[in-house]
């Protein structure tokens, strides 16, 4: 110790100075000696000499004395350990310590910028992409049944998968297994029927809404109410009694103006008065997003017999009860089905052939099957990402915790408490980790709401995105964590064995030790190998998409398409509607510009399908052969001209077919191939059932014959790839059997909004009551079906991109510490005459290592995550060799850049400095 | 000069520069000292005792407010600086210096140049 320093502490000691005045007077009077000591010295002093003249300079005994009597009282010194005190007293000294630890950090952080920006960008990315896939997780698989107890709910869904009937979201469960599982399943407490479908809503000018055709014991199974007046009582569930309807709180609010007395009041759907019963809460919802009233199901004496079994066009739903399983639903139904089996033996075989089966599945699951499995990928993607951060933040940590060893061994050498100083690390990361969430989160919130791509396609649409609670608390348990994780890396440095090093003030000391830098090489090998795993998976994601824009969809998406829906109630017979039709037909084609124009029942792409049992005259399945069920579609003349649907035999409907005819029927080249493999089709004859006796006991009675007037080309119908081979489909003409709801379809040289505008006009003046609804290109009708597709990609590439970013930026951090920890070797290297080449290879070494053990094993990875995303989606085709080199590619890419910069300061080192300074 | 006048003298005018050093940014005691002495090109010095004593009364009067201030690879110093009374008062001592060092030219017949 100095002389003048032990004169001091003799004096203060000599003034008997209360413990707190030392504390504070010694202290300011060493800083300022020390100082001046300082000075004399940079002045050129000896250090005895300028020891010596700090003494002479130095307060008497007395003059201390007097000095700290002339100190305002003080408040405990920062670095003193607080008393113990009363409890209020010592919490209300907790959150001043940790406030004035806030406020520490805050300046500390404001002194390193470059590291805050660096951290807080880092963070901020990771937390927003993390927020993001959580909100839309949120959205789409939390939210997705918004009653009490949603994971009690189970559908059940009839399938014949081989006959070409999958399982599917609803639309798979007919009346009669809705009365025998009610008696026979009771596993499910409370059970409905519900079908969605659109009505037309009004007199004048009626709008096109969505409506859902419940049992009245939808209601009491969800456990919800109306809000005003009541939901449906059993018996308006029978015919008759069933003009009832239930509106949302939307439309309520849009058609009454919120009126409380629309209880009782009248409403026209579909042409037909209904007593308004009641109006729903404002956020119920149940099934589809998208309906706005509910009517009670009120089945007829047909749809309740036998006849009508394996007719599925209802969704079934049940509630377990209490203590009840799934797999207890599943075995009840077992068990009724085979009972049922043996209740009708004529259609015994053809169902077990057809692998016949009822599925129960809880509801969740169910609705949310198409997008929880990207969201899931993309969610593990997200972590990820964020892990390549974490670990770049805990290396630039563990720098700045070097470099600050010093200050902290001073500070615990005064007499700070470990303990302290340790909270006030903490308190220093998390309040970085917080400010990176608050930028994180309103990150998230801007891509969300802001970038139409951005993930928003994901959510069903009508569902609200929200940062409700459940985000938050997300994204703040996402922060704490790490916040406490860089919080424990920076605590490692006041660790009792670093400080000893820190206080010895030795330069070297100070650099990393070599398990330290064992471990910043792994890291970053783990954070090449997840980049890689990631790009590569995006890679694939992208390419396999970029294929499926490529498919040809057979038809022409040019075509201008816009819905109607005669109300039976106003056209109850099939001339009716055919002359409506054949009027309006007749009407669009003399619009100008129009080429072609033409309806259909189900158009590509749309909601509506159906699927019905034929097969060719003179045809019996063979032991275990299955019949099958293709998609049945009826089209008007000029339909497939207007489609660009060519026929590849026989001819195009044309007008002929009308009721009492021939029936006749076309069907497309896959149904073509399958019925008749080595034969022309045309002129062949296809059979259809009446009832399902009539597989097992066909009779010309319960038979319709329709002959084959020609075959089409096959059309992409619902999705551009589907999970298995369809088995085709067949179109029956509209003038033999007349629908009520078509939707047209319009080839036009005008622009789409012309040919919407005139289409509007030319429905007005035939019935101004008809609203021509859903007016869509068919480009966009297949575009909305890649929507999903398109958010994930879109999604996994921004991923894949920030791992990319995160892993370059991980790699040039630990090669930038290689070099500036062997600055000195590489200084005597050089003067020792080493080449260039030689300096630079000590970085590339380090370079190649970290990069190429990283890239193995992320390939790797890579090809198990190719294999797990084939498996997940149809059309993707696993690891795929473009993707991966493409991935490689750019990190290799990344990887050169992180290293150039390193390899260049290595190669600038000054021998003559880099010695010096020795 | 009566001695005690003098150390009236000093003292007020003491008071005055150190306020006025605190002026424009917090300092620590040490900073207060060598810029005085450097600004006055050595001619006012202060000695450790009287400096901190002044410092204390300043403290106690509320003018100015000192805290410790930690600085990563710094030590750790008391910083003071000027409180809104502090400033008041800076302002009122500096117009009464005025006035009476333009009464002393007067009297002594000394002339600013």
């Amino acid at each position: 110790m100095a002389e003048w320093r032990r004169e001091l502490d003799r004096r203060c000691t000599a003034a008997a100075l209360e413990p707190a005045q030392r504390d504070v007077v010694q202290r300011e009077l060493e800083e300022h000696l020390e100082d001046r000591f300082d000075d004399l010295i940079a002045g050129g002093a000896a250090a005895a000499d300028a020891s010596r003249t700090v003494v002479a300079e130095m307060p008497a005994i007395a003059a201390i004395q007097r000095l700290a009597r002339s100190r305002p009282a003080h408040r405990a010194v920062a670095l003193a350990p607080p008393p113990a005190e009363a409890d209020g007293r010592s919490l209300w000294r907790l959150a001043t310590g940790v406030a004035r630890d806030v406020r520490f950090a805050g300046r500390s952080f404001l002194r390193d910028r470059t590291f805050t920006v660096a951290a807080v960008l880092t963070l901020a990315a990771c937390i927003a992409a993390n927020v993001m896939v959580f909100t839309l997780v949120n959205a789409v698989l939390l939210d997705a049944v918004d009653v009490p107890e949603p994971r009690s709910l189970v559908h059940v869904g009839n399938i014949y998968p081989q006959a070409g009937v999958l399982p599917s979201t609803g639309g798979n469960s007919g009346v009669p297994d809705y009365f025998d599982r009610r008696t026979s399943v009771p596993a499910l407490a409370d059970q409905a029927l519900i079908d969605t479908r659109g009505v037309s809503v009004g007199e004048e000018a009626a709008e096109r809404l969505t409506a859902m055709t419940a049992t009245p014991t939808l209601f009491p199974m969800l456990r919800v109410q109306a809000a005003l007046g009541r939901t449906f009582t059993d018996d308006e569930g029978e015919e008759g009694r069933h003009r009832k309807v239930v509106l949302s709180d939307a439309l309520w609010r849009r058609r009454f103006g919120g009126a409380p007395g629309v209880v009782g009041q009248s409403l026209t759907i579909g042409g037909v008065p209904h007593e308004i019963v009641g109006v729903m809460p404002r956020n119920f919802r149940f099934f589809d997003d998208e309906v706005v009233l509910w009517l009670p199901a009120a089945f007829t004496a047909e749809e309740r017999s036998d006849a009508s079994r394996h007719s599925n066009n209802w969704t079934h739903v049940g509630r377990l009860a209490p203590g009840a399983t799934v797999a207890q639903v599943q075995a009840q139904l077992d068990a009724l089905n085979a009972a049922n089996l043996e209740r009708f033996p004529a259609l015994k075989h053809v169902l077990v052939d057809a692998g016949f089966r009822s599925v129960a599945v809880p509801l969740v699951d169910v609705l949310v099957a198409d997008v929880r499995r990207s969201l899931y990928l993309l969610w593990a993607g997200v972590a990820c990402v964020l892990l390549i951060g974490v670990v770049n933040l805990a290396a630039l940590t563990l720098a700045r915790s070097t470099a600050r060893r010093g200050e902290i061994a001073t500070r615990l050498a005064l007499g700070a408490a470990p303990a302290r100083v340790r909270l006030q690390l903490a308190t220093e990361y998390l309040a970085l980790a917080a400010l990176g969430g608050v930028v994180g989160v309103a990150v998230a919130w801007a891509l969300i709401r802001g970038v139409p791509g951005a993930g928003l396609a994901l959510v069903p649409p009508g569902r609200t995105v929200t940062l409700d609670p459940r985000v938050w608390a997300y994204a703040a348990a996402v922060t704490a964590l790490v916040g406490v994780a860089l919080g424990l890396v920076a605590m490692r440095a006041v660790a009792p064995e670093r400080t000893a090093a820190g206080l010895r003030d030795d330069g070297r000391s100070r650099t990393g030790t070599r398990t330290t830098r064992w471990l910043r090489q792994a890291l970053v090998v783990g954070q090449v190998a997840m980049a890689c795993t990631l790009l590569v998976g995006a890679g694939v994601l992208l390419t396999s998409f970029q294929r499926l824009l490529a498919i040809d969809t057979g038809f022409r998406t040019s075509v201008v398409t816009g819905a109607v829906a005669l109300p039976l109630a106003a056209y109850p017979t099939d001339p009716e509607r055919l002359a409506f039709f054949e009027r309006l037909f007749d009407q669009i084609r003399a619009l100008p510009g129009v080429a072609a124009a033409g309806a259909t029942t189900n158009i590509p792409f749309g909601s509506s399908r159906s699927d019905s049992v034929a097969w060719p005259e003179g045809w019996t399945p063979a032991p275990g052969q299955s019949f099958v069920s293709p998609y049945q579609i009826r089209v008007s003349p000029g339909y497939f001209e207007t489609m660009g649907i060519p026929a590849v035999a026989g001819r195009t409907f044309d007008g002929s077919e009308v009721s009492g005819s021939e029936p006749v029927v076309i069907v497309d080249e896959q149904l073509a191939g399958r019925f008749w493999p080595d034969r022309d089709a045309v002129g062949r004859y296809l059979l259809q059932p009446r009832s399902p006796e009539a597989m097992s006991n066909p009779t010309p009675e319960n038979l319709v014959r329709y002959r084959v007037v020609g075959v089409v080309k096959s059309v992409k119908l619902y999705a551009l790839v589907t999970p298995q081979d369809g088995v085709g489909c067949y179109y029956f003409p509209f003038g033999q059997n007349v629908p009520t709801s078509i939707v047209v379809t319009v080839q036009s040289a005008a622009a789409p909004s012309v040919v919407e505008r005139d289409l509007r006009r030319v429905l007005a003046s035939l019935d101004p009551r008809l609203p021509l609804f859903d007016v869509q290109i068919m480009r966009s009708r297949v575009d909305d079906s890649l929507r999903a597709r398109r958010a994930t990609t879109t999604l996994a590439v921004a991923f894949g991109g920030l791992a990319l970013g995160l892993s370059a930026l991980g790699l040039y951090g630990v090669l930038a510490y290689l070099v500036a920890q062997r600055t000195r070797e590489i200084g005597i290297r050089m003067a020792l005459g080493g080449s260039a080449a030689a300096i630079a290879g000590l970085v590339l070494r380090e370079s190649v290592i970290v990069v190429g053990v990283g890239l193995a094993i992320g390939l790797a990875g890579a090809t198990w995550l190719g294999r797990v995303l084939a498996s997940e989606m149809a059309d993707v085709s696993g690891p795929d060799p473009l993707a991966m080199f493409a991935a490689l590619g750019l990190l290799v890419l990344a990887a050169l850049l992180a290293t150039a910069v390193p390899a260049r300061r290595a190669l600038r080192v000054d021998p003559a400095v880099t010695l010096a300074a020795e | 000069m009566d001695r005690t006048l003098d150390r009236e003298l000093k003292k007020g005018s003491a008071e005055l520069l150190i306020l006025a050093c605190l002026e424009g940014r917090a300092r620590h005691g040490y900073d207060v000292a060598r810029r005085i002495a450097d600004e006055s090109g050595g001619a006012i010095r202060f000695n450790v005792a009287s400096l901190y004593g002044l410092l204390y009364r300043l403290e106690s009067r509320g003018w100015i407010r000192g805290r410790w201030i930690e600085a990563p690879n710094e030590r750790r110093r008391r910083t003071y600086a000027l409180t809104p009374a502090g400033r008041a008062m800076l302002a009122e001592q500096r117009k009464g210096w005025q006035l009476f060092a333009a009464a002393v030219s007067r009297i002594a017949g000394v002339e600013h140049g």
